[in-house]
């Protein structure tokens, strides 16, 4: 299984670099690639892990109010736009308009003009991605040094065609979506090229459409799932085995299928054939396609806790684990934090621990015990999978989780949909 | 039916007549304490809902990190619908607001205050009053 986060901004670097063992890659959004064209290759090549590049192509036929700061568009978006079509660029800044089905026929016939000039530099962006000059890196300095360098990261691990939301297989953007990413195939070279399919919660309702689109997209080397607004602990059972249908019915075609936002339900139906999942760290587990676009917000400081596989605030962590101080986490961050609070007395412990609880500590607390989930889930039975999450709803009740609030309800919705696959 | 606005006077009152300086909206962290009275014996917070005990439980439980006694407010209305063994098992008080207010539970001491968050509440509070008094 493997887990991709998301670079949510250039402050982030260092929590990669200190923590390359525990995930497998990066996922980079195309707009950040476009802002930091010579800072991003020397942290690709520093962290030295694999990656790949989201194009974020949807944004431009979305409303632009998404990508706008200030009532213009945002530097980022803007460099992006300008990279992949002239066309692009127009529409946005002397029409001030979002792309439309029409832009994309000709004739009652598809732009191949457009949609071809608009693959080619949306593949070439990814492709040359690591092109850009860079500061002398490390590993320069290293070689100068006559150390042994390991093998650089030269590309994207894996191409990403363009792709736009489609809410249904019935919708104008579905076939837009499906020839624009089929137009990027001839341009892909010797990398794999996925597919994104971006589309609607509602769709994976439908078993007619999720084996149309199996079908339709079964040209790709893999794909990336992006069910907008779709949250793992929110949704009702229906849903979630909806996305389990979909997954089988991708990974039918025996090639790698990964959500672009998940979490520990992505984590668990590894089980159904998922490859792998993104995220950002310790936040971003779901998205909607008209979310406001290119950072800029402050990443919220959250505890994970394996109890529910959830997030805390602070306030509710502190609360929660005062009255439980057995539950305090033990993982490598955890142990050292608590080591340097001095305290015996079980609520002076828990007090001192969060009062040093810093912002990275946290996040490093949720890549390391992450990790583990993430090594231990895929080879785990299915059966012992609901055994862990019958058990873990339990302690929720036995714990009184809830006046903390600290839900269990999406564990029995998981627990029951699983079982049921057993 | 009380409104949660409405049930802010009669708590005031009630707290001033016990020596109390009464303050609204405290910040905890990510969460606002509704009313804070502090005087010579410590900090009293409390939680005000109309009906919903279970939501309220939840903010009082965090309260008890900063403050002395967590009191839970509820309208007269609904007071009966309030688990008080689950109150008293956390050692929440409950007050029952009807344009006056009746105390149903006695608050136990807080066990489990966080000596940073006390001290975060407690600069608060000085601002605060220092504030009034330049006004």
């Amino acid at each position: 299984m493997r887990v991709y986060y998301r670079l949510g901004t250039a402050g982030e670097k260092k929590i990669f670099e200190n923590y390359p063992t525990k995930y497998y890659g990066i996922a980079v959004g195309a707009n950040l690639a476009a802002f930091y064209p010579d800072w991003l290759p020397t942290f690709l090549r520093a962290v030295r892990k694999p990656f790949f590049i989201d194009p974020v192509t949807h944004v431009f036929a979305r409303s632009l109010e998404n990508i706008k700061k200030d009532s213009e568009v945002k530097k980022s978006f803007h460099k992006l736009a300008k990279a992949y079509s002239h066309k692009l660029v127009d529409l946005i800044e002397k029409d001030g308009r979002q792309l439309i089905p029409k832009d994309f026929l000709s004739n009652r016939r598809w732009n191949t003009k457009f949609m071809e000039e608009l693959a080619k530099n949306v593949i070439d962006f990814q492709m040359e991605i690591m092109q850009a000059p860079s500061q002398p890196s490390l590993l320069e300095y290293a070689e100068i040094l006559g150390e042994k360098i390991p093998e650089e990261v030269k590309g994207p691990e894996f191409l990403v065609a363009p792709y736009f939301y489609s809410p249904s297989c019935h919708d104008p953007w579905y076939g837009i979506s499906l020839e624009a990413a089929k137009q990027a195939i001839s341009f892909k070279g010797s990398l794999p090229l996925f597919a994104v399919i971006c589309t609607s919660r509602e769709l994976l309702l439908n078993k007619v459409d999720i084996k149309q689109v199996a079908k339709d997209y079964d040209e790709f080397d893999g794909y990336i799932l992006w069910i907008s607004e779709f949250d793992e602990k929110q949704e009702g059972e229906e849903y979630l085995t909806g996305l389990i249908d979909m997954v089988k019915e991708l990974a039918m075609g025996k090639k790698p299928v990964y959500t672009l936002y998940g979490e520990y339900f992505s984590t668990m139906i590894s089980k159904f054939g998922l490859s792998g999942y993104c995220r950002g760290i310790c936040y971003g587990a779901s998205k909607s396609v008209d979310a406001a676009g290119g950072g800029g917000a402050r990443l919220p400081q959250l505890y994970y806790i394996e109890l529910n596989h959830g997030k805390l605030s602070e306030t509710i962590a502190r609360t929660f684990f005062t009255d439980n101080p057995g539950e305090l986490c033990k993982c490598e961050v955890c142990s050292n934090v608590i080591k340097h609070t001095h305290e015996s007395d079980p609520t002076k412990k828990v007090a001192g621990f969060f009062d040093k609880m810093d912002f990275e500590s946290t996040r490093a607390h949720f890549l390391v015990v992450h990790a583990r989930e993430l090594e231990e889930l895929p080879v785990a039975q299915l059966k012992d999978i609901v055994k862990q999450l019958e058990a873990s709803a339990q302690k929720c009740h036995d714990l009184k989780a809830q006046f903390y609030n600290v839900s269990d309800d999406h564990l029995h919705r998981w627990r029951s949909v699983l079982a049921k696959r057993i | 039916m009380y409104s949660e606005k409405a049930m802010y006077a009669p708590l005031e009152s009630y707290f001033h007549s016990r020596g109390f300086q009464t303050f609204r909206e405290v910040p905890l962290l990510t969460r606002r304490i509704d009313l804070l009275g502090v005087n010579h014996s410590g900090i009293t917070a409390v939680e005000l809902k109309v009906k919903n005990w279970q939501k309220a439980l939840q903010q009082a439980l965090s309260y008890r990190l900063c403050a002395n006694k967590v009191y839970v407010a509820v309208s007269e209305e609904f007071v009966h619908r309030v688990d008080t063994e689950l109150f008293g098992h956390y050692g929440i008080g409950i007050l029952s607001v009807d344009g006056e207010v009746h105390p149903v539970l006695e608050a136990s001491d807080s066990q489990v205050i966080h000596s940073s968050l006390l001290a975060t509440v407690l600069k608060y509070t000085e601002k605060d009053t220092s504030k009034r008094a330049g006004r």
